[in-house]
């Protein structure tokens, strides 16, 4: 059979062989094999992380040395954050964008294979430290000098791990580069910005910020390679040097960085509410505009990583911080006023949307506590912190990130996943989450470090670590429960159709898995949900021209 | 004037007055120049995007160039132009999209080997930069098909 046989039948094209995928400039392949290489980056990076919550779980050291216990969460924290959440953003737009705006490939395909090619052999690097003798980098993924400079961590590790981010960083900038060409230069006609799904719209600001910060790392990567090689002192107060110049330029891209991780997965939330409470999004240009503003304000807020450094102007970063809240809460006013007197079907993707609005939720109130300098101070650098970030990053982007594969698995596989797996995922994930985390904010307040291998027996943190540990089995197991049913599903999931959920967008306008360059015909585009409108033109949402 | 074109000169209207606020509470010259230069970054955008927007030819617009109106509320503001008409998918024009190549695996393959010959030594710099240099004439003369 042919290849057209095959679309014209909407059963799946064959599938190639292995240099059909080393040599594929198929946005839809790219973006499975990102997808795919995340993937494999948050199990790596997940093991990392049960294998400090097992040393954690008594006081004193159990089974790992200090040196080693620093490498395990410098390279949890830059695997999760460079090679698992930037990329799985990468790679679900890279999927997906062509098809929300009617386009038949990304606007550089070659250079969108590049990108991966890049992403993933740099990921490598970074952990191939592991494999030295000096071990990988073990300064945090924050990379503050002095303790990353030669002196205080010599050994290639180091220079690995600049080395792959650098790497990773110029293929995360080449693929916003394309996302945004794609966006701004190939949507189908009728596809005014504002009938684009929002998730374009995120990913639209998030592509910028990426491309306005990412070239700021690099240069700060640079300066320590220097720094460690060829004895720069521009980190080194002896040599004229500032370390605190570090901290300007880490966090200037860090701050962006964790928006750049959570605005793809408000889109992925935008676009499933909607669906499954089939009404109308409640407020499109308020997204829009709440969204440009995160992204602007993002710019504003990095030195609150800062506070308590003395060198910053924490009266500014408190307010600015304080005030980027307000976006994110009309973003949420929006999202329950779409729910507010729908016809909500539970489905999978609706559990993990639910459950991501009340997981961010409470990471985004403890966030708005931090930004307070007398909170900060007394709770920065404590195990607060690491509850605030996992609940924004983990209970946001990764619920979110999960809500989104059950959502549009049916579309890149032609096959529906298991309701009944899914929605164990879901609570063995609500529970082994919040079991692992919550527990956290109290070890935070009561003094507990971030960043120790062990503590005292007579500090009273026993019983909330156990606790943590506890939770993080089962996070484990909620995860083995995911991979079971992604793996079982590809191969024997139940037939999915074009539509399955009775979607909005314009992929669901095609068939699944989509053919190559997407689409034999569109929906006219008059609003942003065309495939709705053509399903039923008598409760079609459309623009009123201005000369009728 | 386009969305595309507001939404840079936007972010350039922010960074600046973000910038000039920032200088003078805090008198912090790293945060004030990385403000600065993403000034600069978001203008250029605007004169990337105004210069082949203001001059190209739209579609449904009887191929009239646009002439875009600079105001706070064109600037600002949310009006979205009347797209033309819906009339089907993209022509997909096959001269113009490469269905496979080797290249960027070749060509990210020696840009790794080059950024490891920088801590290992010239002997893996030097073959990536070869393999670089191959990759990228292979790249820019290789014919679509």
């Amino acid at each position: 059979m042919s290849t057209a046989d095959h679309v014209e039948t909407g059963a799946a094209p064959p599938r190639g062989g292995i240099v059909d995928w080393l040599t594929t400039t198929d946005h839809k392949k790219v973006g499975l094999l990102y997808i795919g290489g995340a993937l494999v980056f948050f199990v790596l990076s997940g093991i990392l992380a049960l294998l400090m919550r097992a040393e954690l779980a008594g006081p004193g050291l159990q089974f790992l040395d200090r040196q080693t216990y620093n490498e395990l969460f410098t390279m949890h924290g830059t695997g999760m954050m460079f090679f698992f959440g930037t990329p799985i953003v990468i790679g679900l737009a890279n999927y997906f964008v062509p098809l929300h705006i009617g386009a038949p490939d990304m606007a550089y395909p070659r250079l969108n294979a590049f990108s991966f090619w890049l992403f993933l052999l740099g990921a490598l690097v970074t952990f191939s430290g592991f494999l030295t003798a000096s071990g990988a980098a073990a300064f945090g993924w924050t990379g503050y000098p002095p303790l990353s400079d030669s002196t205080y961590s010599p050994g290639v590790g180091g220079d690995l791990w600049i080395v792959g981010l650098a790497l990773a960083g110029v293929s995360t900038t080449l693929g916003a580069l394309n996302l945004l060409a794609t966006i701004f230069g190939m949507r189908a006609p009728g596809m005014s910005l504002f009938r684009i799904p929002i998730f374009v719209w995120n990913m639209i600001v998030t592509s910028a910020l990426i491309l306005f910060t990412f070239p700021v790392l690099t240069a700060a990567l640079v300066a320590l390679f220097v720094d460690r090689n060829f004895g720069g002192g521009i980190f080194d107060p002896g040599s004229g040097g500032d370390p605190i110049l570090w901290q300007h330029l880490f966090w200037f891209f860090g701050h962006p960085e964790v928006y750049i991780l959570i605005l793809p997965f408000f889109g992925i939330i935008t676009e499933i509410i909607p669906v499954f409470t089939r009404k109308p999004l409640f407020g499109y240009r308020g997204f829009v505009f709440a969204t440009l503003l995160i992204g602007a304000y993002s710019f504003s807020v990095w030195a609150h990583h800062m506070f308590t450094t003395g060198a910053v102007n924490n009266p500014f970063f408190s307010a600015t911080s304080m005030l980027i809240a307000i976006p994110t809460g009309v973003k949420f006013f929006n999202w329950i006023a779409t729910m507010w007197r729908g016809k909500i079907r539970f489905k999978t993707p609706m559990l993990f949307a639910t459950g991501f609005l009340f997981m961010f939720l409470m990471g985004g109130i403890t966030g708005v506590f931090l930004s307070s300098p007398p909170i900060d101070y007394a709770v920065h650098d404590t195990y607060y912190v690491v509850a605030h970030l996992h609940y924004v990053l983990f209970g946001g982007s990764v619920f979110a990130m999960f809500a989104g594969f059950y959502y549009w698995f049916p579309k890149m596989s032609g096959r529906m996943m298991s309701e009944r797996l899914g929605r164990t995922h879901f609570w063995l994930l609500l529970i082994g989450f919040n079991l692992t985390f919550f527990p956290q904010h109290q070890l935070g307040l009561e003094g507990m470090q971030r960043r120790i291998a062990d503590y005292p027996s007579v500090s009273g943190f026993e019983d909330f670590n156990r606790l943590s540990t506890t939770g993080s089995v089962i996070i484990a197991v909620a995860v083995a429960v995911f991979l079971v049913n992604l793996w079982r599903s590809a191969r024997k999931g139940d037939p999915a159709g074009d539509d399955p959920w009775a979607g909005n967008t314009l992929e669901w306008a095609t068939t699944s898995p989509p053919p190559p360059h997407n689409f034999h015909r569109l929906p006219p585009i008059r609003s942003e949900r065309p495939v709705f409108d053509e399903r039923h033109p008598d409760a079609a949402t459309t623009v009123e021209r201005k000369d009728e | 004037m386009n969305e595309e074109l507001r939404f840079f000169l936007r972010t350039a209207l922010y960074t600046g007055a973000i910038g000039i606020v920032y200088w003078f509470v805090s008198y912090e010259w790293a945060g004030t120049v990385m403000l600065a230069f993403l000034f600069g970054a978001a203008l250029f955008f605007v004169l990337v995007v105004g210069s082949t927007s203001r001059w190209a030819p739209r579609k449904g617009n009887g191929g009239e160039p646009r002439h875009g109106k600079l105001s706070l509320r064109s600037v600002i503001g949310f009006e979205d132009e009347e797209p033309a008409d819906s009339s089907g998918p993209l022509e997909l024009q096959e001269d113009l999209f490469p269905t496979s190549s080797l290249w960027p695996l070749i060509l990210a393959t020696g840009a790794t080997l080059l950024g490891l010959g920088l801590i290992f030594g010239p002997w893996l710099a030097l073959p990536g930069l070869g393999i670089m240099t191959a990759a990228g004439l292979g790249w820019f003369t290789q014919l679509r098909t």
